[in-house]
């Protein structure tokens, strides 16, 4: 009976042990601005980004698409309780980010999470390819003095300026590795800005924990593959995913989706390779 | 009597044309399907989708499940998301 029941109390413990998730909080908030010309005549719309830092952890998402998504469930939410019609204000940023990116400081190594269609993604990135070469010039950002630093990565040339006085290796997106915080990142055609807009010591900090909502595990190969299809054709993959759409209207009048493709932009992701 | 389901109708009007401005969405729970074979339940709507770069789109989708439960807050999100990309492209965002 004894034994009994000191298996059951260990088999809880390690339940216990093994639901808990790696503790960690927010001390420094850095928002970013998203600039550049995705193509030539276009100029992007800008978007804010959030890099919280703690301290083993970091974690790179879109700010704005994160107060839009709990803006709309809050809306769908009361909706969908009186029953009948859903009607929702489009107040999201619909065009914004899924992708959040949680970075190890120990290990170096990245877990980025993404939705593609209905399901949520998730793969490992190791960013070993990222070879910073040091330059002379400086600049003030933010108050900060900075030094350049130039890189080529995944099929971009880039240019950063990071600050030596933050002793933060990391910065917007995937981009890390420099003897400081990166505050300022473009590639040299300009599609990609990262600008720094703000850094906050924060009073009251907020926990920082790698979510651990469902998703698949996928090699980055395959969820660069996957993107990419989603963006060329989205029915597709919204078919694969038992998503079917009947044929509709686009403003009232019936649409042909082949003119539609012929009408969208080429895809031109931050990672070329 | 008469006055009070002008002003009704007046008011219903307006408000509905404000909501216009602020580009609504629409979404409509449909019907459900059962697929005895493969298992699999179909839930379907319709919706409009005014999407973020003008168009707008109204039309029926389904969607094949394995719960009996409609649509989560999310899967409508997502299944708004994939009209919104098909006729708009999302250049914006840095994948």
């Amino acid at each position: 009976m004894k034994s009994l029941i000191i298996i059951i109390t260990l088999s809880f413990l390690t339940v216990h042990v093994y639901s808990q998730q790696p503790t960690d909080s927010t001390l420094v908030k850095i928002v970013y601005t998203l600039g550049g010309k995705p193509d030539s005549n276009h100029k992007r719309a800008s978007t804010k980004y959030t890099l919280d830092i703690g301290r083993s952890i970091s974690k790179f998402y879109s700010y704005e698409k994160s107060v839009a998504d709990s803006l709309l469930i809050s809306q769908l939410e009361i909706q969908r309780n009186l029953g009948g019609q859903i009607s929702i204000n489009n107040s999201s940023k619909l065009a914004a980010s899924d992708k959040v990116i949680y970075r190890s400081f120990a290990s170096g190594i990245s877990m980025v999470f993404d939705i593609i269609g209905m399901v949520d993604y998730r793969y490992i990135d190791s960013v070993k390819d990222l070879i910073w070469k040091l330059l002379p010039d400086t600049a003030n950002i933010l108050g900060y003095k900075c030094t350049k630093a130039n890189a080529h990565f995944r099929g971009r040339n880039y240019e950063a300026w990071f600050a030596p006085d933050i002793p933060i290796q990391g910065g917007p997106y995937i981009y890390c590795g420099l003897p400081g915080l990166i505050l300022n990142i473009k590639d040299d055609q300009n599609t990609f800005e990262f600008q720094a807009l703000s850094i906050e010591q924060l009073v009251n900090k907020y926990p920082l924990a790698i979510s651990q909502s469902k998703s698949t595990l996928i090699s980055r190969a395959a969820y660069r593959k996957l993107k990419e299809m989603y963006y060329n054709n989205p029915e597709a993959i919204a078919n694969s995913q038992g998503l079917y759409f009947g044929q509709g209207t686009i403003n009232g009048a019936p649409y042909n989706p082949e003119e539609l493709k012929k009408k969208r932009k080429l895809y031109n992701p931050i990672e070329l390779e | 009597m008469k006055k009070i389901l002008l002003i009704l109708f007046l008011s219903i009007g307006a408000s509905s044309m404000a909501f216009a401005k602020n580009e609504i969405r629409t979404v409509k729970y449909l019907f459900t399907m059962k697929n005895v074979l493969d298992k699999k339940v179909t839930h379907c709507g319709e919706m409009t989708v005014y999407t973020t770069c003008g168009a707008q789109w109204s039309g029926t989708f389904c969607l094949e499940q394995e719960t009996y439960a409609p649509f989560t807050d999310t899967e409508y999100m997502r299944i708004i998301r994939f009209k919104d990309l098909e006729l708009c492209g999302h250049t914006d965002i840095p994948e």
